[in-house]
Formats: structure tokens, sequence, C-alpha cells
């Protein structure tokens, strides 16, 4: 072993002690749970209600979220004056209230309610209910109500056009979701819309396209009720949400005809109540105003149990737990650049495989690996393709080197406008690619292919092109390999172990897999 | 399947090939200094060093530098010679050149008879200014020089473009020669992954000893069926004399010298490379290694070029390494 090889050797072995000896104690003073460390985001909501009370009998009724699996509440605070406040549970959802009774004179009164969410990210199916009100529960969620019509005519004969040939209750409810989300037009309208309204306008907004769905399950027979609360983004607004849950399958399943979401509901999703009613009641209240502030809090806070004791505290040292959303998010996106770099060393110098730039693949990877592998990969052969085609049309143009990549970097970009304007038609999340997407990087690419192809021939143009989509696959397969990356952010010094596996590759001086195809010829012949 | 590769592996083993990374980590990081590849990335300053060293090379008919000066030096150049050659100064592997020649009429066409107009020599010689063929991508110089004909040796074996001599020298002392001929498949261009055929050149007698195309084996050239292999390359002295000359006054310890055998001034240096490829073992059939540690225990014994060179040719004629 030669001199740099020994000293190569020496401190990668150093540096895998390190970071597993570090990794190793934080894990270990944590108790093997990393989850405090890379808790998903979490919400601070703040519910803040004004209102005149006209009589000393005033009450204010609101109703607030209730503690389970799918969303963990902490750190609930209430704060008023002039009243008091207590909770009840209310109807056969056992939905949780917060009631606040006037104890004074009459006059302008405030209250709030603040707590942190700390959302799971596609929350399934909730948990059917206790036997006890399940009959009586499931009964409610056939009646036919004011806002509800599901015994009306006009329902009763939507219901049976919608599921006319089918006889599968879970295709029946496919029919009636796919009639509301996509046949009712998104529309905002002032007041509450019920299912009649919704259907004969063909617009409505979340309540009035909910009610509807609601109303035509129930005329199918199929136990359906709506669904209160608020989507979690970063605002102050006055807007609540409302969506449906479907009794199938012996459990609750959750639709949002408004958003277009099917059986899962994302992580920004809020459960504050079960069943159609108002979120907030009051009685002898007049000019009563509310609204609603939501923003995106760290992760780790007193409040969580990660960090209670002095030794936990000190695993979550130089960790990312502390940093706000936005910078966890930034580190994320920063983390993946050297485990690409590191996919990228092993495919150069242990397999061998050509590529259009020796990063590109990685920059290209941080932007597709969001959307699904193969929408991604489509996606970029299409502006690929897109680029040279421009590339071959101003081909005959003879530009300049400099303005010709400008030209084709502005077509590629009205290439991503056009994409972006379909998708978001569609309400895809593919438009996210497009953001992310390094288009002076792929532009280059482009224009490094046309070159190839004019100076080497098309089969090694056709190679190098397979070498960066390939690469571009295993990039994204590991970045999307979510224990590997979630470890990363974890323990920030499993980056010294990357630096450790570089240093050993930076060494290797034995054959490429690839060299075994070129220096075919060799082991084939004899040698003389 | 494992025993087919087991055996493929003990083949390469073998044959002790020199692969890319052990060409990278063993002998151009620590034996070509970074600072020094720009002697051999810039045909312009190789040429000089060339000029130095008493190495023939093709002369120089001018440098383009700025866009101004692109019509001038072309009209010169137009009406003083019949035919000559555009280069990128910094370009690789062949790209990016032109050569041109005077017709009857008094057009400029390509040896492959395509009609070169005059818009079309100012936006080559744009592109070149602009870093296209580039080897880093940065703008470029252009360099317009002497045109090489082909030695009377390359009637048969070449076809449609110029054959050019790869000499491989480790430390001033030549290890590996090939030769590349150019085919139909090729295009003209001497470039061995589009077509053109390696030759492998015995190093110490300068006569063929073996002959690749496409990876495969091969006895005749695939265009004209002329047999490829004994053949002697002529001036072959003059051309290892004129590599280690020029590698003497290059302060880089592995280097290609790539020349051209002039039909009348001989060999000819073209360019030099700091980087010089892996596939001159297939033209070969044989590997480095061997050969480069040899000269690695001389070089730590003290020996001087001159006796490496000694020690060396004799073993490698006997295939005693």
């Amino acid at each position: 072993m030669d001199r740099p090889t020994r000293i190569v050797v020496i401190s990668a072995c150093f540096l895998l002690a390190l970071s597993g000896a570090l990794a190793g104690t934080r894990y270990w003073l944590l108790g093997g749970d990393l989850s405090g460390l890379t808790k998903d985001a979490r919400w601070r909501v703040n519910i803040r209600i004004n209102a005149d009370a006209k009589r000393k009998e005033s009450y204010v009724k609101l109703l607030v979220p209730a503690k389970s699996d799918a969303q963990q509440i902490t750190a609930e605070e209430f704060k008023e004056s002039g009243l008091t406040h207590h909770f009840v549970t209310e109807g056969n959802e056992r939905n949780r209230v917060a009631l606040w009774q006037n104890t004074s004179v009459k006059g302008p009164k405030e209250m709030a309610v603040t707590f942190v969410v700390q959302a799971q990210p596609n929350q399934q199916p909730s948990p059917p209910p206790a036997a006890k009100q399940r009959a009586k529960l499931l009964q409610e969620c056939l009646a036919s109500t004011d806002q509800i019509q599901a015994s009306a005519p006009l329902i009763q004969q939507k219901a049976r056009e919608l599921t006319k040939d089918i006889s599968n209750p879970d295709k029946k409810v496919d029919a009636i979701y796919d009639f509301c989300a996509y046949r009712i037009l998104n529309n905002y309208v002032p007041g509450t819309v019920d299912a009649i309204t919704a259907l004969t306008t063909g617009a409505s907004d979340c309540g009035g396209k909910s009610r509807l769905m609601v109303a035509l399950c129930r005329a199918c027979g199929i136990p359906a009720r709506v669904i209160g609360g608020l989507i979690l983004n970063e605002s102050v607004k006055r807007e609540s949400h409302v969506w449906v849950e479907v009794w199938q399958n012996e459990r609750w399943v959750p639709y949002c005809p408004l958003n277009g979401r099917y059986q899962t509901m994302p992580s920004n999703y809020l459960l504050l109540y079960r069943g159609d009613y108002p979120l907030i009641r009051h009685r002898y209240m007049d000019a009563l105003n509310y609204s609603f502030t939501i923003f995106r809090v760290a992760a780790l806070e007193s409040d969580t149990n990660v960090g209670t004791n002095r030794w936990q505290q000190l695993a979550t040292v130089a960790s990312f737990s502390h940093l706000s959303p936005n910078g966890q998010w930034a580190l994320r996106f920063l983390l993946l650049i050297p485990l690409g770099a590191l996919v990228v060393c092993i495919i150069r110098n242990i397999i061998g495989i050509p590529t259009l730039g020796t990063f590109a693949p990685v920059l290209i990877s941080i932007g597709i690996h969001l959307a699904p592998l193969r929408w991604g990969i489509a996606t970029l052969l299409a502006f690929i393709g897109l680029g040279l085609l421009v590339r071959w049309l101003v081909d005959g143009l003879k530009l300049l080197l400099v303005p010709r990549l400008s030209v084709m970097l502005t077509f590629v970009i009205i290439g991503m406008i056009a994409f972006v304007i379909i998708t978001d038609r569609f309400e895809s999340e593919l438009g996210v690619i497009v953001g992310l997407l390094p288009v002076v990087i792929l532009t280059m690419s482009i224009e490094r292919c046309w070159m190839l192809e004019l100076e080497d021939g098309f089969v090694n143009m056709f190679k190098h092109l397979l070498g960066t989509l390939s690469s571009v696959v295993v990039i994204c397969l590991v970045f999307r390999w979510k224990t590997l990356t979630t470890l990363m952010f974890a323990m920030p010094e499993l980056l010294l172990t990357v630096i450790a596996i570089m240093l050993l590759i930076g060494r290797y001086s034995g054959f490429r897999l690839a060299e075994f195809i070129r220096f075919r010829a060799l082991a084939n012949g004899n040698k003389t | 399947m494992g025993t087919k590769l087991k055996a493929y592996l003990r083949l390469l083993g073998a044959h002790h090939i020199l692969c890319m990374n052990r060409r990278n980590a063993r002998y151009i990081a620590p034996g070509n200094p970074r600072q020094h590849y720009r002697l051999v990335d810039e045909k312009i300053k190789t040429k000089t060093l060339a000029a130095e060293a008493g190495v023939p090379c093709p002369e120089t008919y001018g440098v383009v530098t700025y866009y101004g000066e692109i019509k001038r030096i072309l009209t010169r150049i137009t009406t003083t010679y019949n035919t000559f050659v555009i280069k990128p100064n910094r370009g690789a592997a062949g790209r990016g050149v032109l050569v041109l020649e005077r017709d009857k009429d008094g057009k400029w066409r390509k040896p492959s008879g395509v009609r070169m107009r005059a818009m079309d020599l100012h936006f080559h010689v744009t592109s070149i200014l602009s870093g296209l063929y580039s080897l880093s991508e940065l703008p470029d110089q252009t360099l317009i020089e002497q045109r090489i004909f082909p030695h009377v040796f390359f009637k048969d074996i070449a076809c449609g473009g110029t054959p050019d001599v790869r000499i491989i020298l480790f430390r001033t002392v030549p290890v590996m020669a090939m030769m590349r001929l150019p085919t139909t498949r090729s295009d003209g261009r001497a470039n061995l992954h589009q077509g053109a055929v390696g030759l492998g050149i015995a190093i110490a007698t300068g006569i063929s000893s073996a002959a690749v195309c496409h990876n495969g084996h091969i006895t005749c050239h695939p265009d004209t069926g002329a047999n490829l292999l004994g053949l002697q390359v002529p001036d072959w002295p003059a051309a290892l004399a004129a590599a280690r000359r020029l590698a003497a006054h290059i302060p880089l310890n592995y280097i290609g010298v790539d020349l051209m055998l002039d039909a009348q001034h001989g060999p000819m240096m073209i360019e030099a490379n700091a980087r010089p490829g892996l596939n001159i073992q297939v033209a070969n059939n044989t590997g480095l290694r061997p050969r480069l540690e040899f000269l690695q225990t001389l070089f730590a014994r003290g020996a001087t070029a001159d006796q490496a060179w000694a020690e060396l040719y004799p073993r490698i004629a006997a295939d005693t390494l």
C-alpha cells in the first residue's frame, strides 16, 4: 500500500469510527427513538372569537379538535376575559366542544384557544365507533336532514342515475365521488349550501359538495357524514373546511370532493368535528367575529416528550430539530446533494457509466424525486426532447454559442410554463417538478447531447443519454429512500461516513465494471 | 455464468490491463501536475515547446483570437494556400477539426467533397472561439495550419482521413504505441469508438503486431482488405526520437504524443495529451501495467531515462516482463 492510499484508508477509518460513535451516542441517548429529531410539520393554531354579550346568560360554543392517533394535539391553552370555559361532549359522534359562559355583565368579550397539531401525513380511514353507539350512529348517518335531503326525489333520482348499473357499494361511492368532485364546479358561495342547491346549480363550495355527496350516499343506503375542520397553511383566515366520511368495509373512509382527495387526506387537514354542525354556536351574542391564525412551528419544543430530560437534550445538540420548518426544509434538500454525489462516485468510478455532465444527474434528481418516478422521468424526457427539437430548429441559423443556448433555455422555459398551466388545470402536484428542475444544467445537457450526436454518432449519444437517465433513476430511488434520508437528517454526523466512502472510492484503482466490456477483445483474444 | 466470469477476470488479470481508476490514481494524479496541463491542452503552447525541442510540427498559417479578426485572417489564408486545416486550440479527440481544400473551380470543399462557403468557414471559426469544442467550454482560439498528407505507406490502409501514431511515454520512455487508421465507418476520423482501426505497433521495432476494429481482432483493413499485420512503420526511429524529445520538454510524467507521418517531412507532432486513453492496450493486445511497473522499479533504483529504455526494450521484445 503506497503512502497516499495508507493516509486515505486511515483517515477514512477514523471518519467512519467518529461518525459511528457520534450517531451511536445520539441513538443511545434517545433510547432508539429518533422521531423527535425528524418530526414532520407541526402547526400552531389560534382560534380567536370576539362577540358582544347581550345578556348575562350568553354563551359561545366552539368545536375543538379531539386528540387521536391521527392527530396529536398538544399545548392547548385558553384565554378569555369575563367568561369561564369548560368542555362538553356532544352527539353520538362525541365531538369535543369548548363552552364559554358569560359570568359577568354584558359587553364585548374576547375568547381564544391555541393548540399545536402534530398531524401525520396521509391520514388513513378513521377507526370504527364503539359498539355501544354504533347502531345509533350509523342510523343517524343515513337520515335525511334539512341540509342533507337524502330522501328528496331530486337526490333519489340522481343517486339512481349515478349508480344505475353498479351493484358493488364501493363502486357506487366511487361514482358518487367522481360526480361530486368533477361534475359539480368549485365555486365559493356565501352562506350554507344544501345538497339540493349544490345539485341544481351545479357549482358549490366545500359545504355544498360535501353535503351533496353525503346525501347521494345516504340515498343509496350507504352511511355517510360531513366532517368539519381546517386546512393548515400559514395564514390568517376565516374559512374552515368541510369534507366527507363514508362507512365502507366497517371503517370511515375520507373523501374531499372539493380538492379531489380520495380515501386519504394530506397531513394538513385538521379534523375538528364529525357531523354537519356549525363550527361556532352562541346564545345572546352580537357582532360575533372570529379568525384562525395558523403558522408552522419547529418540531422540537418544550411541549414534546423529546428533550424532557437533560440527556435527551444533549442528544439534540447539533441536530436540526431546533430549526424553523423552512430551515429544515432547505436542509433536507441540501443533505440530498452529498448522497447524490456519493452515488455519482459509485456510478462513475466503480460501475463506469458515462453521463452528460458529472453532477447533472444529481441536480436533475433533486428536481424530480418528489414526483412519482415514471412521471418524473417522462417529464425529463419530454423536456430533453423539446430541447433537442429546438436545437435542431436553430441549427440552421448558425447562432453563436451563448445566444443559441439562451434561445434553447427560453424555449425550455416556455415548455415549462405550458407544463405548469396543464398540471395546474388537473390540480396535479407534478408542477412541483418544474420549479425544482435545474433548467440551465438541463439546457447544457441538451447541447452536449446534440454535440455528441454530431461528433460521435447517435450510438454514443444514446449511451450517454441512457447513462444519464439510469443514473437519475438510481439517484431518485436513493432520494426517495425515506429511512436513509431521515437518518441523514436526524444524524448529520453521518456526512462523515459519506466522506469516508468517497475517500475510499477516490483511491480505488481497480477495474470499473464497464471496463470488462471495454477490454473484452483483450480477454477474448490470445495473448501474443 | 460464475465460472465464465471467473475465467474472464483471470484473462484480464493475466494481461495486466491498466484501468481508468488506476491510471488516474497512480499515474496522472501524482505525475501530471495540474498547472502544466495547459502545455498539452493548448496546441499553440505545445507547438512552441515542440519548436524549442526541435520536433517538427505542421506550419502555423494563422491564429484567430478575436471575432473581429476572423474575416481578415480567413481572407489572407484562403488567398494564399490551396489547402489547410482549421482546429480549436483547446480541442480534444479531433473535435472541431476541419480540413479544407480548393477544388478546380476555386471553391472550398472538405475532403469528403462537401462544399464549404465563406459563411460556413466563418461560422465554424466563431463556434471554436466561443468554446464549443474547447475542453472546459472556455472561450478558445482558432489555429489554422498546414495540412498533412499521409505517407505513401498508408495508401491501402487508411480511408478518407489522415491516420496518426499515438505513443505513450512514462518519464520520457516510450512504453506503448499504436496507429489509428480511419475507415469509411469512422467517417475519416481516427477515433476507435467510431470504428477506426487501432493498429498495435511493437514499440522497439515499429512493426504492426495486432489490429482491432470495434473491439474485435482483425487482420485486414475493413474497407480495402489490405493486410495489416507485420507492416513496418516508416521512419519509426525518427518518430520515437521526436516523441522522446517532446516529452523531455514537457513537465508531465505520463503523456501521449500524437504524430502524423507526412509524405514529405516525415513524423510531425500534432498534439500531446495529459490523459491518454486506454484503448491502446486493446490495439496491442496487452496491458500497460507490467511496463509501467517495471519502469517504476528502475527509476526507484535511480536509473536514467536512457538506461531504463535500454533495459525495457529487450524485455518487451522477448516478452519477459
